[in-house]
This record gives structure tokens, C-alpha cells and sequence, in this order.
């Protein structure tokens, strides 16, 4: 009963309706089992992991002297990370991800981000937001200060894909953004990949080179995925506002195939750089997209 | 059902612009918004030439569209039987008893014919005689009774005047539309051809229940005929033209020698023979008949072989141009100088237009007999005529005033010579083609014209120089505002002074012209104060017509007389040479004709349901038709309402900026 009552409640029709993002994130995210994710770096916390031999160079603060008066072995004591990962949340803000029903691929992915960043938040995990289209909007550095939250969740309200607006270029914002980020941590990318995946590809892979553990969620709409169309229609695209004249054959044919076909070789190419790959579409309830992220973290230790 | 006009339906073929425009028309997809065009290609274009009909329910409805407003010019009706429709009908029978009859055994045909349609007049059926010419005469009330046609019949003659089958049809359409009850009506006519309209569709009297006409026919017999007129110039010799035509009842192509005589007081005087053919008129000219034996001009012109309409082959032609106008020259105290009188004779003799006649006594003024007058009399400034160039005005006679100033009441206004400013182009006077602006006028009397005067021309300075003076009912004044002398202007001295004068007496001529010739059965105006005269010399208007203007109208042929106080002119009168032509209808224009009446398929039916029995009178008349456009025409204006509605949502019409 409580299941179906929550289920109900994060429906994205339903969580448009309810106001604030945090309100939303606190929704979806108490909603969900709160899984731990675990950090896959030692940290400091107080959860015994192993011993270690020592080395030369360790740290001698990290030495088990216990032991060492036992045994007389120099061993270093290890522990698991719970927390303090810096967790960078990039959203595409470009023109086509207002798109979309019952809600804009745009609010699905503020909704997304917005439970993300709450659910670091509650790990205390440093928080980081970076927007984007064809170049960098915003961009607040990880910090795990306790206002992180209210600024990106503040910076989320803000965001509204203009209708007109510009298109994406995912190799240039990020890019860009690799630049600024020294610390290695967990990248959630969101976003509806409108891009060649040779670009995207490109755009990720140095991100994952330098470390970062990334997440793709990838933003679709059931019109996107099978477009409903009876009779030839002039789509106009968002970001260019360019008319392509198509007929119902083509949209349920050769256009299904196309765009199957770019989703799959997103995924495998994502499988090949170690990245994670999540497809959510904006019919589906944010619950699934949460736990599927949280048991693929934990799946990856 | 059945159509008035099934031509109409001819426009179903409009069916093919609908019918292509549904296969090849232009479709605007509707635009739609989507996040990327990324794996979008266009498909084939939009444009389709699809061989299947699109929006078919629209094409239904235009199509019945189109559909509707042929059967409504096609003037759909079915026929049904109706209490009126088998009530009793009015028989109307017409017999034509204009000139054209009296060729050859026509109107004996005529006669008999009609006389045995009343024989077949169903028994008690209400039927009413008519002859028709010019007007369609009643011979009889509409009764049952029909001994009381064939009485009414056999009183009848035939006559002089011509028939014009347009008007007879327009009578007898107002005289149905007037009947409350069906009207049948059947002509016997020889149906001719020159009697027929210009338009055909007068020939259709929509109020009649049926029509059907009973033709004269004859043998090939041809008529000759001419018009003739005879002038002079000089009093001496006259010279008569005579037009000849000749046709034949069968149309065909006949040639005819005839031979004219012109006679003189009874005597042969001319005579010339010609070829005449039925495609083309022949003029013969009479030239230098010697006028001096007579004192009565009128030539008669006749035919000398006989043919089928004797009434026409002779004629009573009056000389024109024999008398000039008489005008009285009035010199009050003798004032005027005699310059000036060379200067009007020579002007109004010239061309023998008028005659200057100098009045008995110039104190007693104008002479009664007179029509015309120039007076010369000193006026003052105000233009005040004295009483007794008024009271002769008031009489009827034109008068031209010409002023002689007193010298000691002269006030001149000027030495330096004026010209013309303002002349009324729009006067009958029918100044405007003369050149009167290089006249010049060295000395210009202050004349001051009434409120009522109408200024015909003036000087630069506002002088008026020839003024009409309003003159209610009698005849016609005008001033001249010059003493012609030469001195004061050189206005006599110009060639343009001899037309003025013309003009002017012209205008006063044309006031009191009577009329010359007229055709038998027309009307046309006689003054008042004239009595017309038959050739008999007797008078054919009581006294208390001639009082006013009447509308007078001549029965037949001859040399009438139109008697005033002031002349006698002769008046010829001449059969319409259109009933001379002899030439009838085709029986295919013929059953034309009586076919636009009758319902095709019950022509032979209508005689004899009209004819044989009173109860089955069940005619295809209006009362017996239901007219269809009455529920077709508010279904068309549905249609049309509907039509755009259905439009404008199948095809995304919308409005701009809307």
C-alpha cells in the first residue's frame, strides 16, 4: 500500500504539481529505499576495510602500532569511504529537451538532478552543477558545504529551456569543464544526446580517463521513441527551427530505426568507456531511474 | 418533372473543375514541433496527385451545389392536377386584321378559320373574340354564348394598321394575368415575318395557359410596294424619288417589272418602268416635273400593274419645300435704319428659308395671320416690351425684338471695341457651331435682362446681346440687343450673322412645324388651335380636342390637311410598308413559337383537352404547375452556407492573424 502510494507520488505529472525541487527531491528521495553508495575510494571514516602491508611512503599516522606491538609487522589500517565523494551533476539545458510529454524532458531532468543532488547531499557528498547547451551556463564547483544544496537547487529553478533556444554541443561544454575539474568524483551527465555519438564519445571519454565516474541518463519521450503521427507532417525543429517535411511511413520505419539505433550504440559505446548508461523517459516515474542509479553504484562497489 | 429551360443543364459540365480540383490539390501539412531533426529526412513532397477524390464529402456537396443551380435555372416544375387547373379556361381567340390580310383570300381564310374555331369551342366553354392590329380589340364580352363570336366575326373587316406580334403578345399575357382563371388563346394571323420583334422573347406570354395559332396560308403570292416623296426648290420644277421593294409570301427570290406612273392633277405627268427584285430595293427619280401648270403640288405616284395589296400601289405625295417662312417685318415709327433691314432681308432669303414680308402698317403692328415677326422698336433699359408685342406673343406668334435705342436715353458705356464672353451652346438655338467670338462691338447699350429672361449671349462686360424671354403658353420672344446697322457692331457684316438669323427663325419654325407624313395606326401630337382634315375635307376632331395638344391617330391611307389659324399643310398618310411585305413564318418558327407556350409532349393533347371537353380541361398551365425552385433556391442558399463551413475546417482555412 505504501509502495503504491509512493509510486503514485513520483510520477513526474504528479511531482510537477508539487512546487519546489526540494520538495520534489525529498519526495522522490525518501520515497526510495535510501541506498548507501559506497565510495570507490579508501577514505577515512570510521568502517574498517583491511590491513595493508606498509610501504614506504605511507602515511605513518595510518600505521596499526596495536599490531605492530603484537606481531611486530608494520601494517596500515584501511577503511571504506562512505562519503565525501564530489558528486557533478552537468544538465543539458539545449533547446530540445523542452520537449516532451506529460512533462518537458527539461523538468524530468530537473527533477532528476534535483533528487540526485539531494541524495549526495544526504551522504554529504561535495555537490557541483554545471549547465550547459553549446557551451557552459553555470557551473558551481563541488563543495561540500551545507548550503551546496540550496544553490544548485536554486540554480535548478532557474533553468528553462528556451523554445528558440540554442542547440548542443556536448564536445565543447565539456571540454571545457574537464578543465575546471581536478578532483575526481562522480559526473552525472543528463541529457537527450542529440549529438553524433562520435562527438558524445569524444565529450566523455577524458572525463572517464581523467577519473571521473560517469553517469549518462538519457532523456527520451514516447513521441521521440514512436511518434504518433497518421498523415504527413512538417516537424520544426526546436533548435533551429528548420521544417522537415515526413510522412507516417518514414517516422514509424526508417526514423524508429535511426533512433534506436543511436540509443544503442550509446549504450554500448558507454559500456566500452566504463561509463554507466540509464535511458528515462518522461512517462516514467523517477523511482526506477533512482534505484536502477543506486544499485549500479553499488553494483560497482 | 419538366424543365423550362433543360438547356441549362449544360452547366453540369462545371461538374469537371470540382472533380480535378479534389484529385489535384495542394496539401500544407500541419507543422509540428520536435526536438531535433537529427535523424529526420523530408519525405516525398506533399503535393498529390492522387488519382482517388479527397474530401469527399465536401466534393458531394459542391456537386450538388452546382447540381442545384443548374435545376434552378432549368426552372424545374411538375405538372399537377389541380381544382384550377381542371376548372374551366378562358378561349381567347385573336384574329389579325391588319393590312397584310387583305392580301389575296387571306382575311376570307381568316374568317372562316375563326369561325370555326367558335364552331369547336366546347359547349358553355367562356371564350372571348378579339382583332388585333396596333391594339388588341375586344369584338365581343367573354360569354358562352357563342352565336354572339360568330355575329361579332362577321362585323369584322380588316384594316389599314400594322400588327406587331410583340405587343399583341404582351396584351394578351396582361390580359391572362388579369384573368382569374386559365386563358388559352389562339391567333389566326398570316404570321408575318416583318411583324415579328426584335426580341424573341417577347413572342412568350408566360401567363397563358397554352397558345396555338392558326396560320393564313396562300398561294405564292407577291405584293409590290414603294414610298415616294416629291420636292422642290424653286417653285418651278419638283423632283419625286420613289423607293420600290416587292416580296412574296414564300420568301422565294421574285423579280417584277414594274412601271411608276406619276400623275399631276389627274394627269400622267412621268413614267419609268424597273426591274425589281425581292433582295434588293430599286430608287426611281423623277426630275424637272413642271410645277407651273398647278396650283395644287401633290403628285400621285401609283403602280400600274396590280398585285396582292392594292391599297399600297398608289399615293398622294405633297411637294416639300414649296412655301419659304413667312416672317413679318414689324419698323415701328421706321425707326430702324434701312442698312439694317438689307441686312435681315438678306440674311433670312437666303436658301429661300424665309420670306421678309413688311407689315401693312407699321403703326397697327403685327398682322394676325402672322407665325412669325421681327419687330424693330426703342426699348428702355429694363427691356420692357410694349403691350402690343405681348399680346401678339401671347397669341402664338414667334417674335424677334431688335432694339432701336432712343438716342437721348442711350447711355454708352463704351468706345472700345467688345468682344463675346458667354454664349449658351446648350440653347436649342444650337449656337454652338457657330464662330461668333471674333465679332466686334464698338458701342454696347446698358440692357438689364429680367430674372426671367435667359441670356443666349453676352459681351466681356456682362451686356447680354441676345436674350429668349419667358413666355408662358404663347410664342416664342427673343431680343436682339444690336440695331444691325454696322455702326454699332460688325456683326451684320459677318458671315455668322446670316446663320444666326437662320437659326432663329428655324427655332421659331420648329415651335409652330407641323407634321408632313405619318403611317397609318401611329399616333403622333397636333398642336392647339388646329383641326385636321380628312381627304374628304371633312373635319376629324371635335372642337373641344383641338383645344388643347391632342394625340391624333390616322385609320387610313391618304392626304389629310392640318388646319391652324395661320396655314394649312398637307399631312400624308401611308400603310406601314412593313405590312406590305407579304413574306410569312415558317411553320418551324411557327411551332417555335408555340412551343415555348405548350409542354412539348402534350401539344396535340392540349388542342384537344382545350377544345373537345370542358372536363378534361387539364392543361399545363402556371396554376397547374408546381414550381420546384421555391424548395430548390432555399436549399441552394443551405448549401451555400454550408458549404464554406465544411470548407474551411477540411482544408485548415483559417484567417490571417486570426
Amino acid at each position: 500500500m505504501n509502495a503504491i502510494a509512493t509510486s503514485r507520488f513520483l510520477k513526474p505529472d504528479v511531482l510537477a504539481r508539487l512546487g519546489t525541487l526540494e520538495l520534489v527531491a525529498r519526495t522522490v528521495v525518501d520515497g526510495v529505499l535510501v541506498g548507501l553508495h559506497r565510495s570507490p575510494d579508501f577514505g577515512f571514516s570510521q568502517e574498517f576495510a583491511e590491513y595493508r602491508a606498509y610501504n614506504d611512503g605511507d602515511d605513518l599516522r595510518h600505521v596499526d602500532w596495536n599490531v605492530y606491538a603484537r606481531a611486530d609487522r608494520m601494517v596500515v589500517k584501511r577503511y571504506k569511504g562512505e562519503t565525501n565523494s564530489a558528486v557533478t551533476l552537468v544538465l543539458d539545458v539545449s533547446a530540445s529537451m523542452n520537449f516532451g510529454s506529460p512533462v518537458k524532458k527539461i523538468d524530468q531532468a530537473r527533477f532528476l538532478t534535483a533528487s540526485l543532488a539531494y541524495l549526495a547531499r544526504k551522504q554529504r557528498d561535495a555537490l557541483g552543477l554545471v549547465l550547459f547547451d553549446e557551451k557552459i551556463h553555470e557551473f558551481i564547483a563541488p563543495n561540500a558545504r551545507p548550503d551546496s544544496l540550496t544553490k544548485i537547487l536554486s540554480a535548478l529553478e532557474s533553468v528553462n529551456a528556451s523554445e528558440t533556444g540554442n542547440g548542443t554541443d556536448m564536445f565543447a561544454a565539456l571540454s571545457n569543464l574537464r578543465l575546471n575539474m581536478d578532483k575526481r568524483g562522480l559526473l552525472i551527465l543528463v541529457s537527450d544526446f542529440y549529438d553524433d555519438i562520435d562527438t558524445i564519445v569524444s565529450a566523455i571519454q577524458p572525463l572517464v580517463h581523467a577519473g571521473q565516474d560517469t553517469v549518462l541518463f538519457h532523456l527520451v519521450d514516447n513521441e521521440e521513441l514512436s511518434p504518433q503521427q497518421n498523415k504527413i507532417v512538417a516537424l520544426r525543429d526546436i533548435e533551429t527551427n528548420e521544417e522537415v517535411i515526413v510522412s507516417p511511413e518514414y517516422l514509424n520505419g526508417e526514423y524508429k530505426h535511426s533512433f534506436d539505433e543511436h540509443r544503442k550504440q550509446l549504450s554500448k559505446k558507454c559500456s566500452q568507456m566504463g561509463a554507466d548508461y540509464i535511458e528515462l523517459n518522461t512517462a516514467d516515474s523517477l523511482d526506477n531511474a533512482i534505484g536502477s542509479y543506486l544499485q549500479l553504484r553499488e553494483r560497482r562497489g | 418533372m419538366s424543365m423550362l429551360f433543360p438547356l441549362y443543364f449544360l452547366g453540369m459540365l462545371a461538374f469537371g473543375l470540382p472533380w480535378l480540383l479534389h484529385r489535384f490539390s495542394h496539401f500544407e501539412p500541419p507543422v509540428l514541433t520536435f526536438p531535433s531533426k537529427k535523424f529526420l529526412k523530408p519525405s516525398k513532397p506533399p503535393v498529390s496527385n492522387k488519382k482517388k477524390i479527397r474530401y469527399r464529402f465536401l466534393f458531394a456537396l459542391r456537386a450538388l451545389l452546382l447540381a442545384a443551380l443548374c435545376f434552378l435555372f432549368a426552372q424545374p416544375f411538375l405538372n399537377q392536377t389541380t381544382e384550377q387547373a381542371l376548372g374551366d379556361t378562358t378561349q381567347i381567340i385573336v384574329v389579325d386584321n391588319s393590312f397584310s390580310m387583305r392580301a389575296g383570300d387571306r382575311w376570307q381564310q381568316a374568317i372562316n378559320k375563326a369561325g370555326e374555331l367558335i364552331n369547336e369551342l366546347p359547349q358553355d366553354a367562356n371564350a372571348q373574340l378579339f382583332s388585333t392590329n396596333n391594339v388588341l380589340t375586344p369584338l365581343s364580352a367573354l360569354t358562352n354564348n357563342h352565336s354572339a363570336l360568330s355575329t361579332a366575326l362577321n362585323d369584322l373587316t380588316p384594316g389599314f394598321h400594322g400588327v406587331d406580334f410583340g405587343e399583341l403578345m404582351t396584351r394578351l399575357n396582361n390580359l391572362a394575368n388579369e384573368s382569374e382563371i386559365a386563358s388559352y388563346a389562339q391567333l389566326v394571323s398570316d404570321v408575318q415575318v416583318s411583324a415579328r420583334p426584335v426580341q424573341t422573347n417577347e413572342l412568350f406570354a408566360t401567363n397563358l395557359t397554352g397558345f396555338r395559332i392558326e396560320p393564313v396560308t396562300d398561294d405564292n403570292v407577291k405584293n409590290v410596294w414603294f414610298t415616294a416623296e416629291a420636292r422642290s426648290d424653286d417653285n418651278l420644277f419638283a423632283r419625286v424619288n420613289v423607293k420600290l421593294s416587292v416580296a412574296n409570301s414564300a420568301g422565294e427570290n421574285v423579280s417584277e417589272s414594274v412601271t411608276v406612273q406619276v400623275l399631276l392633277e389627274d394627269e400622267l405627268v412621268a413614267s419609268k418602268t424597273a426591274n425589281v427584285g425581292s433582295d434588293a430595293s430599286v430608287t426611281l427619280n423623277f426630275d424637272k416635273l413642271d410645277l407651273s401648270t398647278t396650283r395644287n403640288p401633290v403628285f400621285e405616284v401609283r403602280l400600274q400593274q396590280d398585285d396582292a395589296l392594292m391599297e399600297d400601289n398608289s399615293q398622294q405625295v405633297p411637294v416639300k419645300g414649296l412655301q419659304p417662312i413667312e416672317v413679318y417685318y414689324v419698323n415701328e415709327n421706321n425707326s430702324a435704319s434701312p442698312q439694317s433691314e438689307v441686312f435681315i432681308k438678306t440674311a433670312l432669303e437666303s436658301d429661300r428659308l424665309a420670306e421678309l414680308i413688311d407689315a401693312p402698317d407699321a403703326n397697327t403692328q403685327i398682322p394676325t395671320q402672322a407665325r412669325h415677326a421681327i419687330v424693330r422698336t426703342r426699348l428702355d433699359r429694363n427691356g420692357d416690351l410694349p403691350q402690343w408685342i405681348n399680346s401678339a406673343a401671347a397669341q402664338g406668334v414667334n417674335i424677334l425684338v431688335i432694339a432701336q435705342r432712343d438716342p437721348s436715353l442711350e447711355s454708352r458705356v463704351a468706345r472700345q471695341a467688345k468682344h463675346l464672353a458667354q454664349i449658351d451652346l446648350a440653347h436649342p438655338v444650337a449656337l454652338s457651331g457657330m464662330n461668333l467670338f471674333k465679332l466686334r462691338f464698338y458701342e454696347a447699350f446698358e440692357f438689364n435682362a429680367n430674372k426671367t429672361d435667359t441670356v443666349l449671349i453676352a459681351l466681356e462686360d456682362g451686356t447680354p446681346l441676345l436674350i429668349e424671354r419667358f413666355n408662358d403658353g404663347g410664342g416664342k420672344v427673343m431680343l436682339l440687343n444690336d440695331p444691325l446697322d454696322g455702326f454699332y457692331s460688325d456683326m451684320p457684316q459677318h458671315p455668322e450673322f446670316v446663320a444666326l438669323m437662320q437659326k432663329l427663325i428655324t427655332y421659331f419654325e420648329a415651335n409652330n412645324a407641323l407634321i408632313s407624313s405619318t403611317v397609318v395606326g401611329k399616333s403622333f401630337k397636333l398642336p392647339a388651335n388646329v383641326q385636321l382634315l380628312n381627304p374628304a375635307g371633312k373635319a376629324m376632331l371635335k372642337l373641344d380636342e383641338t383645344a388643347n395638344e391632342s394625340l391624333v391617330q390616322i385609320d387610313e391611307p391618304g392626304l389629310y390637311s392640318v388646319v391652324s389659324a395661320q396655314s394649312e399643310s398637307a399631312l400624308q398618310a401611308f400603310t406601314d410598308p412593313r405590312e406590305s411585305d407579304v413574306l410569312t413564318m415558317s411553320a418551324e418558327s411557327i411551332a417555335a413559337w408555340e412551343r415555348r407556350h405548350n409542354d412539348r409532349e402534350k401539344a396535340d393533347s392540349l388542342q384537344t383537352t382545350a377544345l373537345a371537353s370542358s372536363n378534361e380541361n387539364s392543361t399545363d398551365n402556371d396554376q397547374a404547375k408546381k414550381w420546384l425552385w421555391q424548395w430548390l433556391l432555399p436549399l441552394l442558399a443551405l448549401m451555400l452556407f454550408v458549404e464554406p463551413l465544411f470548407a474551411n475546417r477540411l482544408l485548415n482555412v483559417s484567417r490571417e492573424n486570426a
